[in-house]
């Protein structure tokens, strides 16, 4: 047992005006080091807001919720940066690649804030380019990219700082087929790998790539199953 | 460690002045037009700022030539006025003898104005009366000739030098040694010979401040002019120049007092000096008015620059939340916008201060003074604008660095 995450009584209610929202009700879970997850529901079932609590981008209103034994809703709004940039790599639906920069210096940027040093910046930002087949569009702005490509740079991004997590949300949103299916590519093998990954979708072809999934509804898991014969591939 | 920790805290220092200039480049437009304020706000500073230190050193100029140890001496404010308390030839005998060593020259302060025709040539001239040795304490460039001198005092020659201007309007030649001129004084008329001509050699900045004279210069001796029974208002003093002028101004002011049975206070003495420093804090407090008017503009100017640095946060809402999401601290945030509004109104600052100074190098060379630029305002104005750069950028810097990631992120 080696629980990455563990989420015990969380619950997250939204305040607008007088309507409250009950995003999650009460939610209980727990990860293990080494897991590719993938969180399915509706719209509306509290899967985004489960995964921007995940990402420490969002607190329980109740709860409790420990990534790597730090109680997450104890931490001031920087010692949250702190944990996003080192324990968290986040791939977007949007991609949210900064547009005024280019390709090299949006993979950087974890590492900037990381205060890595320049050569050793450099050095990993292009390993990580090659590893996600994008070493030749190293000065590429964003906008000259197709959307798997800059999914690729988002994932070469994410994984900067060498992040104990990966969180991806409905990263193949907004991809065609032959795009998804090589986005899932990098996943899995980024998987094999030995790293972990918690992935939101609504898709089932690309949940089916998960080795557990986990499903929402109204705020509530309602399944959480592990895939036949599914391992962590860390012994 | 600690100096680990420091050339880390250095790259992203560097790392966000990078950032800044990229932003202010990739909007140059809206870049230089938010500059303008700064700008135009840094460079009136400066030139007003320098016109007055160049109108400083032109008075500098003008009193160099009038002389530093010069001083006039008045009778001032007598109720019940008596002929004694005139200056007699006999009080300036005794007051030469008297401040021998301390007062180098002494004379009465009068001249005369007379109309002088030569060959249906008519001029109006002034007629300064001195002592001899007038030029060994007032420089008095001579053309021709000689200086009024000890020979014509004593015998009150009826000689005149005259300036090389009166010469040309009346002869139409510079050189007019042994030429008379006849002139009117106290309705007796006299035939004057010409023993010198000299130049006045005013800077143009001088002439353009006293205007044109209707009246050209000449010196004649004051004993020619008046009888020796005569009494004067007032004497042309030059005090030896090792000694204070005030001091010695007292001295002969109790001295004199005491001689005529009157109080100090019934004289006025006046030195250049005096006039210089109160010449110079009208041009100084005139200066500071001006450029604290100026200075308004500055404010203006950061004013624009706290309106473009909010459009600047709003659009950048997403790139804020994305940077936030990646590990960004609110002091890296923070510091972000804080060097771009300072960058942006440094360079408005230094462009400014280029135009400045280039506008008042212009203007002098116009008018031909010699202008002078202080280089401490240069660093204050530069200074100044980086200043109202951060001080009007923190606030929208502090908004975007508290936005909460999660609605940044959201945001479209």
């Amino acid at each position: 047992m080696n629980n990455i995450i563990s989420i015990k009584n969380l619950n997250k209610i939204y305040k607008t005006g007088s309507v409250e929202v009950h995003a999650l009700k009460n939610v209980n879970l727990n990860i293990e080091d080494g897991e590719f997850i993938a969180i399915m529901g509706h719209s509306g079932s509290g899967k985004s807001t489960l995964m921007n609590i995940l990402g420490c981008l969002d607190k329980p209103t109740e709860g409790q919720y420990i990534l790597e034994g730090l109680e997450i809703s104890k931490q001031s709004p920087d010692e949250l940066s702190f944990i996003r940039n080192r324990k968290i790599g986040f791939v977007f639906q949007s991609f949210n690649l900064i547009p005024r920069i280019n390709v090299f210096k949006n993979v950087e940027l974890p590492m900037i804030y990381a205060k890595t040093k320049l050569l050793k910046r450099k050095e990993r930002a292009l390993e990580l380019l090659d590893k996600v087949g994008l070493g030749d569009r190293l000065t590429h702005l964003p906008n000259e990219l197709s959307g798997g490509q800059k999914q690729r740079v988002a994932i070469a991004r994410a994984l900067a700082n060498n992040p104990p997590i990966i969180l991806a949300d409905e990263p193949t949103g907004n991809l065609d087929t032959q795009s998804s299916n090589e986005i899932m590519g990098i996943f899995t093998k980024l998987h094999e790998e030995g790293n972990s990954i918690i992935l939101v979708t609504h898709e089932p072809d690309i949940a089916k790539y998960a080795n557990r999934v986990i499903v929402f509804r109204d705020g509530m898991i309602i399944e959480d199953r592990k895939k036949e014969g599914a391992s962590n591939n860390l012994v | 460690m600690k100096t680990e920790r420091k050339k880390v805290l250095q790259i992203i220092w560097f790392e966000n002045i990078k950032i800044a200039f990229q932003s202010i480049l990739s909007n140059k437009m809206r870049s230089l037009l938010t500059m303008l304020g700064i700008i135009i706000g840094i460079s009136s500073v400066i030139s007003i700022v320098s016109i007055g230190d160049s109108m400083k050193g032109v008075m500098d100029d003008i009193y160099k030539d009038v002389g530093k140890n010069r001083a006039y001496l008045y009778i001032n404010n007598i109720e019940d006025f008596r002929s004694t308390d005139f200056f007699s030839f006999e009080d300036l005998d005794i007051l030469k003898e008297r401040f021998n060593n301390k007062i180098i020259y002494i004379c009465p302060s009068e001249s005369l104005r007379s109309d002088v025709t030569v060959n249906k040539n008519t001029i109006k001239l002034k007629m300064t009366c001195v002592d001899s040795d007038y030029d060994k304490v007032q420089e008095v460039k001579m053309l021709y000739g000689r200086m009024i001198n000890k020979g014509d005092v004593d015998r009150k020659s009826k000689v005149i030098v005259l300036e090389q201007a009166a010469a040309m309007k009346l002869f139409k030649k510079e050189n007019v040694i042994g030429k008379s001129i006849r002139i009117k004084i106290d309705n007796v008329l006299e035939d004057l010979m010409i023993v010198g001509v000299y130049k006045i050699d005013q800077s143009p900045i001088l002439s353009l401040l006293q205007g044109q004279s209707v009246y050209e210069e000449s010196y004649i001796p004051y004993t020619m002019a008046f009888p020796s029974y005569y009494g004067f208002y007032g004497l042309d003093i030059f005090v030896n120049e090792k000694l204070s002028v005030s001091s010695v101004g007292d001295e002969v002011v109790s001295y004199i007092a005491n001689m005529k049975h009157r109080v100090p206070e019934n004289y006025w003495f006046y030195t250049a000096e005096e006039d210089q420093a109160s010449a110079n804090s009208v041009v100084g407090g005139l200066s500071v008015a001006v450029a604290a008017i100026a200075a308004i503009s500055l404010v203006v100017g950061g004013i624009g620059i706290m309106n473009i640095m909010l459009v600047s946060v709003t659009e950048r809402t997403r790139e804020i939340g994305i940077k936030k999401a990646l590990g960004a601290r609110t002091k890296d945030v923070l510091f972000q916008f804080l060097i771009e509004s300072a960058t942006l109104s440094a360079i408005g600052g230094i462009v400014g201060t280029v135009t400045g100074i280039g506008l008042v190098m212009l203007g002098g060379s116009l008018i031909s003074i010699p202008i002078v630029v202080n280089p401490a305002s240069i660093l204050i104005a530069v200074i100044f604008s980086m200043v109202i750069g951060v001080f009007f950028g923190y606030y929208p810097a502090k908004k975007a660095a508290k936005s909460d990631p999660i609605d940044a992120l959201r945001y479209e």
